[in-house]
């Protein structure tokens, strides 16, 4: 068992009447530094603000890094899914070609023949995309010759593949092959006509094409190549699109489109809102009602007829680019909702203790607008018109989808959706890139305005 | 009631009628000739069409004439296809619009207000990531990419059982009307899910559904009478809104599956630049959406009595 000791006077210390009982613990924060801390600890905001800022930089300072022209097509590389450096022989102009059978047959003897496999099948040159060449050993029988080409080894006559072509003619025992080819391999089977029918029997060549480029086209690339040469081809990080234009440089371009309006838009018309909307809510009574009334038939206007109608107005026709037109239309038909929020609060805050207690003392309109309601109002802004820009973007998205925003040869992630469209079946990443640029930029502006509500909002301090 | 009623009705007529003056005197100071093509050759012939459009009187009488045609529902008869009126139009085009989107409200609300609740029920577990995740993807993607998307989907799945278990494209049957329908909803349900969420979090722990659940009450029935049906309430508020968005959604569908709705008629006439079509479908547009606005309006008026008080 434990005994403690008696408890002795020195024990004890005594409080000293200075102590500060009134010392403020933690630093004081302000209103913005408090939000920012907020802001910080929200994981998800803050990866959507990283990503907000990528995508301007992607959009805005990308196209000094990525120097491709987003105009510049090539028709060799069209509809191409994305790849990186690409090496192609410069060959020679096209020239016209063709080869026929030197070898005089006597007509009896033809008839009297059989129809057979044609032999020696061989390329002349060298098979590049630009252009194979194919020649073979005439056939006694035949009247002509059937073209077809194949990228899998045909097992029988049904497999041929796609008719390219044919020959109508005993000695027309060549076949020049221009027709959208890719550095890969080809089979190339000939079937014999006799009279108008098919011969049941065929020949097949095996064709590794390469990928080539002729001598005029490789010159805009680079003045020394020659003939014969190896040419380092750019790459295509994103593919290309229909017309072999540059997905990426691309992507740039039409982002500093949809990032122009969908950020220019929302600032102007939330300004416009909140002028409007706090006068009415500043002077209130018969001004308030006048000017609210107003706002509501704007906002019972159906929007996107007005916006299309606008657009007509404006004397842009459709197949004309008319970003201008566009954004006027934005902010023209959306500045109620902002003015609606920013009127509310403003009658809320006129109501404040603090606000009356200025009024009180003696302050003008002027400072309590600037002094009080402002620096109050800021947050709801400012959360307002995060939340406004995936609503903008989306807008230009949709208007420039069914050909009545920004149209070709400008680019904007809508109207390359629109374009993709078209491919979607064949070669997906011609929507899939754009889209996909839309739906990151909404999603972080969404997310990064939920973030910001969160630290904003006063109401949910108190909780905290 | 009655005069809460009134009032919006009246509301309502005065909108559409100063739609009606916008849209008219709009599309009359628009640059351009609507006679300049290949149709009026000679003088004669452009006066005579100029006569029989009632384009040779004065801006204010025709405008008279314009709304009295209005008043009775004629929308006048376009300019580029020949002796079609827009009424004929609207007969032809307008019922498969109205069905692909009542088909497409139905799946958003009850897809809205079913996942909503659910997220809301598993609050903070992984039925509420899982959904919300979705939900979130469906605000943050464009409508079009849905639809391509669909298409794609249907396409592969064709391919997979080898045989045309639903079409890609056009209009006709039950299926066909489908995935559009989805599509055209799906943007709309996330949106209402999230809503639904929010409103279904304040009604969970409230005292009457604490009361409920210490009667003994089963969990499924606390579910459905209690708290559904009072979270579902700001749901209606938004329906009209949501019903211009589903409306304006529809061209993009339209245009996609190849549906022949008034969506697209729409979209052609502004890329015909056809003048007349476009008033009348502007104007007929705006007064089904005010309508609509209006219906809803009214009948959350009869559903939440605080409305009523507050009018």
């Amino acid at each position: 068992m434990k005994v403690f000791p008696p408890v002795q006077e020195n024990d004890f210390e005594k409080v000293s009447h200075e102590r500060e009982t009134q010392s403020i613990l933690r630093p004081s924060l302000s209103y913005w530094q408090d939000a920012w801390r907020r802001l910080k600890i929200n994981k998800r905001a803050i990866v959507s603000l990283w990503a907000v800022i990528l995508l301007m930089a992607f959009s805005f300072v990308g196209p000094y890094i990525w120097t491709v022209s987003p105009s510049e097509q090539d028709l060799d590389l069209t509809s191409k899914g994305p790849f990186l450096g690409k090496e192609a022989l410069v060959i020679a102009d096209y020239e016209p070609w063709h080869h026929e059978s030197e070898r005089y047959v006597d007509p009896s003897l033809r008839e009297a023949a059989e129809l057979q496999s044609p032999e020696n099948l061989k390329v002349f040159g060298v098979p590049s995309t630009q252009v194979v060449r194919i020649q073979w050993d005439a056939v006694l029988a035949s009247d002509g010759y059937s073209v077809y080409r194949s990228e899998s080894r045909p097992e029988n006559i049904n497999e041929l593949g796609l008719p390219i072509g044919e020959t109508n003619s005993f000695y027309k025992v060549s076949y020049e092959d221009r027709l959208k080819l890719s550095a890969k391999k080809y089979y190339y089977s000939i079937v014999p006509v006799e009279g108008f029918n098919e011969g049941d029997v065929f020949s097949t060549l095996e064709v590794d094409v390469k990928q080539a480029i002729v001598l005029t086209e490789a010159l805009k690339i680079n003045s020394h190549i020659k003939s014969g040469e190896i040419l380092e081809l750019k790459a295509r990080p994103m593919g290309t699109d229909y017309l072999g234009r540059d997905m990426l440089s691309r992507l740039m371009a039409g982002g500093r489109v949809s990032l122009f309006i969908g950020l220019l838009a929302p600032l102007l018309y939330v300004l416009i809102g909140m002028l409007y909307g706090g006068m009415a809510g500043f002077l209130g009574g018969k001004i308030d009602i006048l000017l609210m009334r107003f706002a509501d038939f704007v906002v019972g206007l159906p929007f996107l007829l007005m916006m299309i109608l606008f657009r007509i107005v404006s004397g842009v026709g459709p197949g004309e680019s008319g970003i201008m037109p566009m954004l006027m239309a934005l902010v023209l038909f959306s500045w109620p909702s902002t003015a609606r929020l920013v009127r509310g609060q403003v009658l809320q805050l006129k109501e404040e203790a603090y606000v009356q207690a200025s009024r009180l003392l003696g302050a003008k309109s002027f400072y309590l607008v600037f002094r009080h309601l402002l620096p109050n109002l800021m947050g709801v802004i400012i959360v307002n018109l995060t939340i406004s820009i995936p609503y903008a973007i989306f807008t230009e998205a949709f208007l420039s989808f069914i050909g009545m925003g920004v149209v070709p040869p400008t680019p904007s992630w809508g109207s390359m959706c629109n374009e993709g469209m078209k491919t979607l079946l064949s070669h997906p990443h011609e929507l899939l890139f754009p889209a996909l640029m839309i739906s990151v930029t909404t999603l972080a502006f969404n997310l990064l305005g939920d973030g910001l509500r969160d630290a904003l909002d006063a109401r949910m301090r108190s909780r905290e | 009631m009655l005069r809460y009623v009134l009032k919006r009705i009246l509301a309502s007529l005065l909108t559409i009628f100063f739609v009606a003056t916008a849209t008219f005197f709009v599309m009359h100071m628009v640059p351009g000739d609507p006679l300049a093509d290949t149709k009026a050759t000679t003088p004669e012939i452009r006066a005579q069409l100029m006569e029989s459009y009632g384009l040779d009187k004065p801006l204010w009488e025709q405008y008279k004439i314009y709304l009295k045609n209005m008043a009775q529902g004629d929308f006048g008869v376009s300019y580029t296809q020949k002796n079609r009126s827009v009424n004929n139009i609207l007969k032809e085009h307008f019922p498969v619009s109205a069905i692909l989107g009542v088909l497409a409200l139905i799946f958003a609300t009850l897809g809205g207000v079913l996942w909503g609740a659910l997220t809301a029920l598993y609050r903070n577990k992984w039925p509420d990531y899982v959904i919300m995740f979705f939900v979130i993807l469906g605000i943050s993607v464009p409508n079009f990419v849905f639809a391509g998307l669909g298409q794609l989907l249907i396409l592969k799945v064709n391919a997979f059982f080898g045989y045309e278990v639903m079409p890609v494209l056009g209009w006709g049957t039950f299926l066909h009307m489908l995935m559009p329908a989805l599509v055209l909803g799906l943007g709309t349900m996330a949106f209402l899910s999230r809503l639904m969420r929010s409103s279904m979090l304040e009604v969970v722990n409230t005292e009457y559904v604490r009361t409920a659940r210490s009667k003994g009450l089963g969990q499924f029935r606390i579910f459905w009478a209690h708290q559904l049906r009072n979270a579902v309430l700001p749901i209606v508020t938004v329906l009209g809104p949501q019903i211009a968005a589903i409306t304006t959604g529809g061209f993009v569908v339209e245009y996609v599956f190849g549906i022949p709705g008034l969506g697209r008629s729409f979209v052609t006439a502004v890329h015909q630049l056809d003048y007349t079509v476009i008033m009348g479908l502007t104007v007929f547009y705006s007064a089904f959406l005010i309508l609509m606005i209006m219906v809803v309006d009214i009948v959350y008026g009869f559903i939440d009595p605080r409305i009523r008080v507050e009018a």
